[in-house]
């Protein structure tokens, strides 16, 4: 039903007047009707008490004298009251004493018992008992009983006419409303209708029509008044819209000209850019970005991973530290991170994010840009790894082992273990990484760090101390023999040939041990004692290993104490040089001599040059000290020459670093000239060694010494690996028979057989055989029945001064026959 | 328990009860009342039809006088009748009259068929006296009598004459008079 508040106004005003006219009938003819209804009940009520009554005392007598039909006709006058249905007369004692019935046989109504007086209505029924009295004494009771068809027929009537009444009313009220309404709802109908019309047409021109002076008519006065108002305003609207549209046509212009500025900036970015939810599903990002992690397109990246942070991230875990500096400062700068990329490799990028906040405050965005920075985390990484570990073998290095060593002392105190340190020198490493070339001494260091890896348990740590020094730490031994086990075992791995380069390299090592806590406590101490244990054990005769003992730190001691002195011996003219003659061996006669070095200490003493000659070459004082050894021992054949005594050449002592240094050539050419010796009077004595491992690098070196007319010789020959077709091509003028097989040819056969052998040998390539350290006459018959050419030693004459040399040779015949002999060659 | 439901004993007592009652209402058991008695009883209901002067009584309380004429016996059945009544606001008194003088203060006075040779005696004595004079004897009102019984199938009915009634100053209510059997006017 529609609500009264949306009727029409004309409906609103008729409903009221209906409503009104209604509420002032049901007034007047609702209480009316009551009053009339219950007035006639009252009347009947009272009517029928009065019958009661008439007929109450006329049958008193009949009572009295108990005559029924007296009784029964006074009852029979009833028939004039139509409305009484039945009457009854009892007597004193309440027994019915005579009836009356309207429709139907008196004798068949059965009447109900006696009762007081009273007057009730039952149901359509009015009953009324009376008592009947005779001079105040009851001598009977009366009922009558009445239907109500009377007032029914009353009520009827009364209806009738109330809804004939009604219905005029409203005929009435609906007259009234139509004519009374429309002076009130047509105005405003009419406003209604141009308001209607004016919106409709947009037109604010229209006007509406006044038709009253009343409070309508005032109405269509505000109402033109705002149109015109309207009007004017709209006519001003349409003008600004027309200045904004026009504006806005240019700004939409400007914007998207910027739009497509920002976006390229965006797609073209080099680096990523990326919009994702707090979660990490990824809402925009650009083409750098895809391409970073491998993808194609943008499009390519957001329909394969759904979630940056679960999907991309090597440590999703990270995003959780990330997500907090986002809540607390709203921003994460310069955060690095690890993402896989598409094929699952792993790229390092570094990130800014930016949280974008919503209305509330809640993060509803992350967005930010990435950088590759791969390379540089790697090249990160590798610095941080040469850090602690060796870059050409990936043992670790220095700095890491002394942590390495200090966390395995700390645990072996708790546990009440050992902690062994072995210090492992390869065997003249020099000697290969200089004759064969760094790169393959770099391949044998890598491929001694593989096998001691392998031959170290694994809680070992192998490092390398730098050179060819490793150092081994085992954790956790009981006991010293452990390490001793565990010494032969590397021993034992270094053991089979190393193949480098096409070369079949032996290599054998000294091993050093220190032992925690027996050899010291701290790590200084352990270092410098294991290093001292490998020194022992190489000056042993190398390939060997030893455990520290005091006696070594006193060994470490003098081995440093000639270092430091050494540096200041050239200085301070401490060194100086002997020199032993060399004879012929058929006719006994001096063909030349050996410059030795020695070095007389204010403190040392003389020391041995065997005691400080490694010591030399370790540290590179051999450099300054060989040349100093060269220029003298030039100086002084030149002086003996200038003293017009017999030419003598001078065999001078090269050590391998020397030999390989650079510009060694240009310093012999130098000193030569320096000197003014003849170049035929200068040999240089060359090992075995030095000679055969980098052929390739020395033979040039040879071939422009011999084109210079400097003789070469091959020292201590027999001791390294013979190789005849080197020697062949080798411009060498003399062979020098190692002392060691010299010493025992007398008494040792296979000494003997070797010895004999280098001599035939030298006498088929057609080169001189020197043989060295010949101290005794057996020796000497050897060496002239195998026919050596040449012999020095003691037997012939010990190493003296050069003023000796000097008066030897002023003792000897001038003849030109050695010098002849010399420059012969 | 306060209240106490009749036993069903009790209960057979009350039914017979009440079915003596019904009985006891109906008409045979009605006639048992004596002639007497219903006379008796009418004699009362005439006072209450007829109204007396007030001169018939010395002042506004005095009594209403019954008489019966030489009948102990009825006059001992008329007290008990009225014991208790009153007629227009009268006390009663029921006495026994033996001549006419000592009948001469009754209001109603009656003479029974035993009295048959003094009647017509007291009639003429009395005649045009206040006072209702009932009799039994046939003809009694045609002899100057007000009401007279008469008895038809064992029915108690009376006859009134109203000449009679007005000379003696008597007013008889017409309700009295239409449940006569005869009047004469």
């Amino acid at each position: 039903m529609q609500r009264f508040r949306d009727w029409s106004i004309r409906h609103k005003l008729t409903g009221l007047f209906l409503a009104m006219a209604l509420c002032t009938a049901l007034m007047v003819a609702v209480p009316m009707g009551l009053f009339d209804f219950f007035g006639l009940k009252h009347a009947i009520e009272r009517d029928q008490a009065v019958l009661a009554d008439a007929l109450a005392r006329n049958s008193t007598a009949a009572l009295a004298f108990r005559d029924f039909k007296s009784a029964q006709d006074t009852l029979q006058a009833l028939r004039a009251e139509s409305s009484v249905t039945a009457a009854c007369i009892y007597d004193k004692e309440g027994k019915p004493f005579a009836r009356y019935l309207r429709d139907g046989n008196a004798s068949e109504f059965v009447p109900p018992l006696a009762e007081e007086s009273l007057t009730r209505f039952e149901g359509k029924r009015l009953v009324q008992f009376r008592h009947i009295l005779l001079d105040g004494e009851a001598v009977g009771t009366i009922y009558i009983e009445s239907d109500l068809k009377r007032l029914d027929a009353r009520l009827q009537e009364y209806t009738i006419a109330f809804l004939a009444t009604f219905l005029a009313t409203l005929a009435l009220a609906v007259l009234i409303a139509s004519r009374l309404q429309r002076p009130i709802a047509q105005p405003l109908n009419d406003l209604v209708s141009t308001a209607i019309a004016i919106s409709e047409a947009q037109n604010y021109s229209i006007r509406a029509q006044r038709q009253s002076h009343d409070e309508f008519g005032l109405l269509v006065d505000s109402f033109n008044g705002m149109l015109d108002q309207i009007e004017h305003n709209h006519e001003q609207l349409e003008e600004q819209v027309a200045a904004r549209t026009a504006e806005l046509v240019l700004a939409n212009a400007q914007l998207r000209r910027a739009e497509e500025k920002y976006r390229a900036i965006f797609e073209d970015a080099v680096i990523g850019i990326f919009q994702a939810t707090p979660e990490g599903a990824p809402v925009s990002i650009n083409r750098a970005m895809a391409q970073l992690h491998g993808y194609d397109s943008p499009e390519q990246l957001m329909a394969e991973v759904s979630n940056v942070v679960t999907d991309l991230f090597v440590h999703p875990n990270r995003m959780n530290e990330l997500r907090s500096e986002l809540e607390e400062k709203g921003f994460v700068r310069d955060v690095e991170l690890e993402l896989y990329s598409k094929d699952r490799t792993t790229k390092w990028v570094l990130a800014n994010i930016r949280a974008v906040r919503d209305a509330h405050g809640t993060i509803a965005l992350l967005e930010g840009t990435i950088e590759d920075i791969t390379d540089r985390k790697r090249a990160e990484e590798q610095v941080q790894f040469l850090a602690f570990y060796d870059a050409l073998t990936g043992l670790p290095n220095r700095t890491l082992l002394r942590d390495r060593l200090a966390n395995a002392m700390a645990a072996a105190r708790r546990r009440g273990e050992k902690v062994a340190l072995l210090f492992l020198d390869l065997d003249r490493f020099k000697v290969i990484n200089d004759s064969l070339g760094h790169s393959s001494g770099d391949l044998l260091l890598q491929e001694v760090a593989t096998r001691l890896k392998n031959s170290a348990r694994e809680h070992d740590t192998v490092a390398r101390q730098g050179g060819d020094e490793f150092v081994i730490v085992m954790a956790g031994i009981r006991d010293v023999p452990d390490a001793a086990v565990a010494a032969e075992r590397i021993m034992d791995s270094m053991c089979s040939e190393f193949m480098i380069q096409g070369h079949s390299l032996t290599v054998s090592c000294s091993i050093g041990i220190s032992v925690y806590p027996d050899h010291g406590a701290d790590i200084e101490t352990l270092v410098k004692h294991a290093d001292a244990a490998m020194y022992s054990a190489k000056e042993s005769g190398r390939n060997a290993f030893r455990f520290f003992s005091e006696h070594m730190t006193e060994q470490a001691v003098e081995r440093l104490t000639i270092e430091h002195n050494l540096r200041s011996a050239l200085d301070k003219n401490e060194l100086f040089l002997v020199y032993q003659p060399q004879a012929e061996l058929a006719t006994g006669g001096m063909i030349g001599v050996e410059a030795l070095l020695r070095w007389k200490h204010p403190e040392l003493g003389l020391v041995p040059p065997d005691r400080f000659i490694r010591v030399a070459e370790n540290t590179g004082l051999i450099l300054p000290i060989g040349e100093w050894v060269l220029k003298t021992a030039c100086t002084t054949a030149r002086g003996w020459q200038d003293e017009g005594l017999t030419p003598m050449p001078v065999a001078v002592n090269v050590s391998a670093v020397q030999f390989r240094q650079e510009g060694f050539r240009a310093l012999v050419r130098r000193i030569l000239d320096e000197t003014g010796l003849p170049p035929q009077y200068l040999e240089l004595e060359l090992t075995e060694s030095v000679l055969l491992l980098n052929a390739d690098l020395t033979f040039p070196v040879l071939q422009e010494l011999k084109a210079m007319g400097v003789r070469l010789a091959i020292d201590d020959f027999g001791t390294g690996y013979s190789s005849l077709s080197y020697l062949r091509q080798f411009p060498v003028h003399r062979l020098k028979i190692d002392r060691s097989f010299v010493k025992a040819v007398a008494v040792n056969s296979d000494d003997a057989a070797i010895t004999s052998a280098i001599i035939s040998m030298g006498k088929n390539l057609n080169l001189k055989v020197i043989a060295e350290g010949v101290e005794d006459q057996a020796q000497m018959d050897f060496l002239k029945a195998h026919r050596c050419d040449e012999i020095q030693g003691y037997y012939f004459g010990p190493p003296v001064s050069s003023e000796e040399i000097a008066q030897k040779l002023r003792s000897l015949p001038q003849t030109g026959s050695s010098l002849g002999h010399a420059t012969g060659r | 328990m306060s209240c106490q439901r009749p036993s069903r004993a009790s209960r057979a007592t009350t039914t017979i009860a009440l079915l003596l009652w019904v009985l006891a209402s109906l008409p045979g058991f009605c006639q048992a009342a004596s002639e007497e008695q219903v006379k008796a009883a009418y004699l009362y209901s005439f006072a209450k039809f007829i109204e007396w002067p007030s001169r018939s009584f010395q002042g506004p309380s005095s009594p209403f006088h019954f008489c019966v004429v030489n009948n102990r016996s009825f006059q001992a059945e008329l007290e008990r009748t009225v014991k208790g009544k009153s007629v227009a606001g009268r006390t009663i008194e029921v006495a026994s009259v033996l001549d006419t003088e000592q009948s001469r203060s009754c209001h109603l006075l009656f003479v029974d068929a035993s009295q048959e040779r003094q009647s017509r005696h007291i009639l003429q004595a009395l005649h045009g006296a206040t006072i209702l004079i009932v009799g039994e004897t046939r003809n009694f009102i045609e002899g100057g009598g007000t009401i007279g019984f008469l008895m038809e199938d064992e029915h108690v009915y009376f006859e009134i004459n109203q000449k009679e009634a007005t000379l003696a100053g008597l007013y008889v209510s017409s309700r009295l008079l239409s449940v006569a059997k005869r009047v004469i006017q």
